[in-house]
């Protein structure tokens, strides 16, 4: 049974169709990329999965529970979490923090047990601290746990918007754009960290323009255009389609 | 901890490292040596240290709202007034020990911000400040009119009685010092004990990007909802201290729930920086102790009114403000986070 279903999504803005009809499904453990020209959709998918924004038509399914309708941080917490196209991390906090944002929806203690620093509030500070600091190392960025977010390079903050989302130990992972501003070594950093994500049994669902690195990591992938999509396959089958191509070449 | 507001008295004790108690320990020695100095015929300053006191306790949690969570209300004098008012009409109509009012006005505070908090919650940005602004203005009108014969409406509500301590009546100027400021060191203890975790975090997130927070799985309005409650029940319990610990003991719409009043308590935290606690402190006595030391100062000044000076010094302290958090790169103000995403509606 597949991790999460999407079926017949569609949504309009202002007589606008953003989304048309739009339908895939997406295995545990797998790397599945939405691919396409600006405008086609890509985003507004991810919003509606999210659940940033409500549906028009369609319904979506995850881990065999209909999660359309649903509030943003509802799905978070039943497994999954994205990140978005503009990093907006918390500058006014530390690396770690950051994280440990991202932590907050495994947490149980409640702003008493904070108030009088019960020893539950303790264990689990130092709980979140823990995962928060091993993701960092998955990451590569344990040795700037504790410096301010804002004083990392537009790479390194990439990583810490994907380590936030990861510290909510997700099952399926939406990354929006995740290589946009990052040179040819954060890349291929970028790439192995997604294959190790894979390893450990995530599900992977990426936006991206980038494709050289769609191509090499990308199981299965779909493209939109204009709101609906025109193929669906494997990155070598996608190369050859002409609607692609057409798709492609057309807006340029 | 947030860092980087105008006037960070914090950086000023906690460069970096550092023993973390310092900044404490310093807070309460002044606070246990103020009662020295104003001795005697000067005990009058404590009554108005008192005040600042008071004053602090609503400023401590109007600044997890506005500083931490970015939501600004403009009616918290409202939650000041039905805690005093509670508190004052428990305590002379029916006869309840003083001592014993603090519960229910800091529940009764609490349970209108609920009623008020569910549906302007939900309100974005300067909305919120609408809406919290004619609550303000619908609570200060009940109180005046006085429907029910209760609050004394203008006229007001005098005598009522002070705290009772073991057995001794806490009605000289230094016991009500010594009251008001024990309680805001806990106050402000407590306060840093809940903003530094989980809940202090999350309502940072909320700050920078609802929606951010909410796809990391942070229940955005609920924490919304919790931190306005919060910040009610500070300006509740402030209320309470203001009818028992003040030196006049009479209520007064005008005096505890007026528009000005909730101005004055969002102006003390602008000034100590948005989400700066220590300088949410300094601001709320700042403000308080201003007029006292112009009307001093007036006396060299022929000629010129010392409110007039008071307004001008009020004025100079915004400009200052803009112009610094406009340098430091500091949002004076909460502004949407540069996400397409708010062009549409969200969610929550």
């Amino acid at each position: 049974m597949a991790l999460l279903v999407v079926s017949n999504l569609t949504k309009n803005f202002d007589g606008i169709t953003a989304v048309s009809k739009v339908s895939f499904s997406v295995a545990q453990s797998e790397i599945f990329a939405i691919i396409g020209p600006n405008g086609a959709g890509k985003t507004t998918t991810f919003n509606l999965v999210s659940g940033v924004l409500a549906p028009d038509c369609g319904e979506i399914f995850f881990r065999g529970e209909r999660i359309s309708g649903l509030k943003p941080h509802e799905i978070a917490l039943r497994g999954m979490v994205r990140t978005f196209q503009t990093i907006s991390l918390f500058d006014t906090m530390t690396v770690l923090d950051n994280v440990k944002v991202g932590c907050h929806g495994q947490a149980r203690t409640h702003i008493f047990s904070a108030a009088f620093r019960t020893r539950a509030f303790f264990e689990e500070e130092v709980r979140m601290t823990r995962t928060a600091l091993e993701t960092l190392r998955l990451l590569g960025l344990e040795r700037r746990a504790h410096e301010m977010v804002g004083n990392l390079p537009f790479g390194q903050q990439r990583l810490v918007d994907i380590a936030r989302a990861l510290a909510g130990e997700p099952v399926l992972l939406l990354l929006d754009e995740p290589a946009a501003g990052m040179n040819a070594r954060e890349r291929s950093e970028l790439m192995a960290i997604i294959r190790t994500l894979k390893q450990r049994g995530m599900t992977i669902v990426l936006i991206e323009h980038d494709m050289d690195l769609i191509m090499e990591i990308a199981e299965r992938i779909i493209v939109l255009d204009h709101g609906e999509k025109i193929a669906e396959g494997k990155p070598e089958e996608i190369q050859r389609n002409p609607d692609v191509i057409a798709a492609y070449l057309g807006e340029a | 901890m947030v860092q980087g507001s105008p006037f960070t008295v914090q950086k000023l004790f906690m460069p970096g490292t550092g023993p973390r108690w310092l900044p404490y320990g310093v807070l309460i020695l002044i606070v246990a040596a103020a009662p020295l100095v104003f001795s005697g015929r000067m005990s009058y300053y404590l009554s108005i240290l008192s005040l600042a006191g008071i004053y602090a306790v609503v400023v401590i949690g109007l600044n997890m709202l506005m500083g931490y969570a970015g939501q600004i209300s403009l009616g918290h004098a409202a939650f000041f007034a039905i805690g005093a008012y509670t508190s004052g009409i428990l305590s002379t109509r029916y006869g309840l020990s003083p001592i014993l009012c603090a519960l229910p006005a800091v529940a009764a505070a609490g349970s209108v911000a609920v009623l008020i908090g569910i549906p302007t919650l939900k309100l974005k940005e300067h909305y919120l400040a609408m809406a919290t602004l004619g609550f303000g203005i619908i609570m200060y009108t009940i109180l005046r009119a006085d429907p029910g014969s209760m609050t004394g409406g203008i006229q007001g509500m005098p005598n009522i009685p002070p705290l009772q301590i073991l057995g001794h009546a806490a009605d000289s100027d230094r016991a009500q010092y010594t009251i008001v400021w024990s309680t805001v060191i806990l106050v402000f203890l407590f306060s840093t004990n809940i903003l530094e975790s989980r809940f202090g975090r999350a309502l940072m997130a909320i700050h920078k990007s609802e929606v951010c927070a909410a796809v990391l799985g942070i229940n955005v309005f609920g924490h919304k909802l919790q931190v306005f409650v919060l910040s009610a029940l500070y300006a509740g319990f402030a209320g309470f201290l203001y009818a028992h610990c003040s030196p006049l003991k009479y209520l007064n719409p005008d005096d505890v729930a007026h528009v000005i009043l909730s101005i004055k308590f969002v102006t003390m935290v602008v000034i100590g920086g948005m989400g700066n606690r220590w300088g949410a402190l300094c601001g709320a006595v700042g403000l308080t102790v201003l007029p006292e030391v112009l009307r001093l100062m007036s006396s060299l000044l022929h000629g010129i009114s010392s409110t007039d000076i008071e307004m001008a010094c009020y004025g100079l302290i915004l400009i200052m403000v803009m112009i610094l958090s406009t340098r430091t790169r500091k949002r004076l103000l909460p502004i949407p986070a540069e996400n397409t995403l708010t062009q549409h509606p969200i969610r929550q």
